[in-house]
């Protein structure tokens, strides 16, 4: 079919279909779309944290974070937020959750834990919530 | 000549393989999950496959930002459980099956899907842990993998993700290829991922059951339906993560249009997830 094609029979076009897409997962509250924008974002982050996957890199990274930070050219804001474990400062900043999971991973945070902090909750408090889902 | 002879589908979550590994499934938490997979064992047990041809994500093992193939296949001679971050499974080495990843290639590609191939390939957990909850004990213990393996990844981390649509008839196309494999090979197809969940961001937390239910419900009744839901829609109805659904679709694609389920089971929560498993064969 042609574009043409497609405009007669008030079909959305592909432009108008991916607009449509992004729009609504731009739309949900507390959710940061993981797209080629994002991904453009905060590159060095992700690329330091998918590092971590190697042990010998885990254990550079305990014995001076700066320095290893340094070494993927983490911005000084960045660096911040990897010593305070600031879960959802990373997200916001471009940080992928499974990389940045990976960071979590080092002090054996769990994921329940960087979602309460991302929901700025206690453990007990985010657990409720999850469990909340259970009755439904 | 070769056979899809069932699917079988189920959430996977790095702390379902962590429960297994650190021996906690009878743990009060645990427990009700892991009963849930018994019937599911037995299926497979009693289907005996040669080959399981696994549909996961890679979460950043083998695949980063650098380099992002929507579609990718093993064609290794074994896999091994790789190391995310906190060390690999203590699982055995998956045996591959080289001569039939290889005959899915030609096949896949003369079908007009471009697949990246891995002659080199360690699995994560997307993998291994559906492999543990289907082939491993009650406790998910296992001494030796009963079948071999073919690894298909699915680029569910970076936006744009497949097309729905397209994740189905990439299935149809794995179908046509293994009809068309010449030796007596029985192939069970392992689609993975979801149900709702999101772990990015303050909404984190989020599942929703209702969507779950209705996505069980479509993968035997009307398929096609969840092929029509955009990715945007897969995100606000099962999270930014739970978009992993569309893996689902693929094994979905391999079936005939007229299929049974087996066996259902679905539990909410395994950790942020709304965990989902289901065993079907075709009508």
């Amino acid at each position: 079919m042609s574009s043409s094609d497609e405009e007669a029979a008030g079909e959305p076009t592909i432009s108008e279909r991916i607009e449509e897409d992004k729009r609504l997962a731009r739309s949900l509250e507390g959710t940061y779309l993981f797209d080629g924008t994002r991904s453009q974002k905060n590159y060095p982050l992700n690329k330091m944290c998918m590092s971590l996957t190697k042990r010998d890199n885990r254990a550079a990274f305990a014995a001076d974070e700066a320095a290893y930070c340094a070494q993927f050219g983490l911005s000084e804001e960045s660096k911040q937020l990897v010593f305070d474990r600031d879960w959802i400062g990373m997200i916001r900043s471009g940080g992928n959750i499974y990389y940045v999971f990976k960071l979590a991973s080092i002090n054996h945070t769990s994921m329940q834990h960087v979602g309460a902090q991302q929901n700025s909750m206690t453990l007990e408090e985010f657990r409720a919530k999850l469990n909340a889902h259970t009755s439904k | 000549m070769a056979e899809i002879i069932a699917a079988v589908t189920t959430s996977h979550v790095p702390s379902i393989g962590i429960a297994m590994d650190s021996g906690i499934t009878q743990d009060p938490y645990w427990k009700p999950l892991f009963d849930g997979y018994l019937p599911a064992k037995e299926f497979v047990k009693e289907l005996k496959p040669d080959v399981t041809i696994v549909i996961y994500n890679d979460h950043g093992l083998e695949v980063f930002l650098d380099r992002v193939p929507t579609f990718g296949i093993g064609a290794a001679a074994q896999y091994l459980s790789g190391d995310e971050g906190w060390g690999p499974r203590p699982i055995p080495p998956f045996q591959g099956d080289p001569d039939l990843s290889w005959h899915l290639i030609e096949h896949l590609v003369a079908q007009e899907f471009d697949m990246t191939m891995f002659q080199e390939m360690e699995v994560d957990h997307g993998f291994t842990v559906p492999m543990s909850v289907f082939f491993g004990g009650p406790a998910g213990e296992i001494e030796e993998w009963p079948t071999r393996v073919i690894p298909i990844t699915v680029n569910t981390i970076q936006f744009p993700l497949p097309m729905p649509l397209r994740c189905f008839k990439l299935g149809q196309a794995i179908r046509k290829a293994v009809d068309a494999y010449p030796k007596d090979t029985r192939v069970l197809i392992m689609g993975t991922g979801g149900m709702s969940h999101q772990l990015q961001g303050e909404r984190s937390g989020f599942m929703k059951p209702d969507f779950d239910r209705m996505f069980l419900d479509k993968m035997v009744t009307d398929p096609m339906a969840l092929t029509k839901i955009p990715n945007g829609v897969f995100m606000k109805e099962a999270g930014h993560e739970g978009a992993e659904l569309i893996m689902w679709l693929v094994a979905r694609g391999a079936m005939n249009m007229d299929i049974e389920e087996v066996y259902q089971h679905y539990h909410v929560s395994a950790s942020l997830t709304a965990a989902g498993l289901a065993c079907y064969r075709n009508k």
